[in-house]
């Protein structure tokens, strides 16, 4: 995860401001999986999920004429995808987590232990308050700093950090030192 | 918790995170493309695409026909108005005229169904009593009257039975 870095992300999403479909596929088979995790983490439903990712790319070629390139290219597209996910919540109050046990996870060897531990995972995320959440999966997908995790959410870096450290307790009491 | 075991917890976990988010299958980019085409303006679409959208009417041939559709329109109501205008008919004073000929022609019959008595009995050389009487006269409701001339010129009408009556009289 987090195989694009912000340069990189600033370049093609000025190529897709000018008009190249093929910077914003690259971005688009490169970003797609650590959107949608974060998007999942966040509403819980692999179907609303995987529209808001299509929607952060939407969005995305949409609104690239008016990014200003100044190194956070990979932080924007984030932005938007928590825009979308915030918009959500706001029309739906109720959230609920499905754990979406993928053929890899349920084929090859351990896949037991493998979808075990995938569903407990969800399960512990589960838990999590929505900023919680939010921050971890932001965290462990995008691989930004916690300031620019920060960034991302419109949270003091202070309060991320705290969140942060929180939400790691929680998580390792639930999941026990080694799941 | 202590660093580093909080820093083991945390790679571990985010391997985790890691690895379900990259189990994930990629929806072909044609899904998100698609909803792109119909969000690109025309004028940006052959950009985009490298080709023209189905169904494109370019700007010049949309003013044109636009253009021709108001010509159009502007024709059949322009014509519309002339044929108004040209079948009004005129108005008819003919009716009005004759109506008015009418009185008069009764009026003038009357007249001349009336006999003007000149009686040399009535000018008398005492025009002050003709006078005066003539103005009596003239205070009577007009019915039917006659224009008696008076000595002085002057013209007054008198009702044709006393004109009679004092025509027998004066004989």
């Amino acid at each position: 995860m987090g195989t694009l870095d912000q340069q990189t992300a600033d370049r093609l999403i000025l190529a897709i401001a000018g008009g190249d479909m093929g910077a914003l596929e690259t971005l688009y088979n490169v970003m797609y999986r650590e959107i949608y995790g974060y998007l999942l983490s966040t509403v819980g439903n692999t179907q609303v999920a995987e529209d808001l990712a299509q929607d952060t790319f939407l969005r995305v070629y949409r609104y690239a004429p008016k990014f200003v390139p100044t190194g956070c290219g990979k932080s924007w597209v984030y932005k938007i995808a928590g825009r979308l996910a915030l918009t959500y919540f706001q029309k739906n109050t109720s959230r609920r987590i499905e754990v979406g046990l993928t053929d890899e996870l349920c084929s090859g060897d351990n896949a037991e232990e493998r979808a075990v531990n995938a569903q407990a995972l969800a399960q512990a995320m589960n838990r999590l308050s929505d900023e919680e959440r939010q921050i971890v999966s932001l965290h462990a997908l995008s691989g930004l700093t916690l300031a620019e995790v920060a960034g991302i959410l419109d949270k003091p870096l202070g309060t991320v950090k705290w969140r942060h450290a929180q939400a790691l307790k929680k998580l390792r009491s639930l999941l026990g030192e080694d799941f | 918790m202590k660093e580093t075991e909080q820093k083991a917890f945390q790679e571990q976990l985010y391997q985790a995170i890691g690895q379900t988010a990259h189990t994930v299958s990629v929806p072909p980019f044609e899904t998100v493309a698609a909803r792109i085409r119909q969000d690109v303006p025309i004028e940006s679409y052959e950009q985009f695409f490298g080709e023209k959208p189905k169904g494109f009417v370019g700007r010049s041939r949309a003013y044109r026909i636009a253009a021709g559709t108001a010509a159009a329109v502007l024709l059949v109501i322009g014509t519309s108005l002339i044929g108004n205008l040209l079948s009004a008919p005129q108005f008819d004073t003919s009716n009005a005229a004759q109506s008015s000929c009418s009185v008069y022609d009764e009026t003038a019959e009357k007249l001349e169904d009336i006999e003007t008595v000149q009686d040399e009995s009535i000018w008398d050389e005492n025009s002050m009593k003709q006078s005066d009487m003539a103005e009596n006269l003239m205070d009577d409701s007009f019915d039917v009257c006659a224009p008696i001339i008076l000595s002085g010129g002057k013209t007054v009408m008198m009702p044709l039975e006393q004109l009679l009556n004092d025509s027998a009289e004066n004989r």
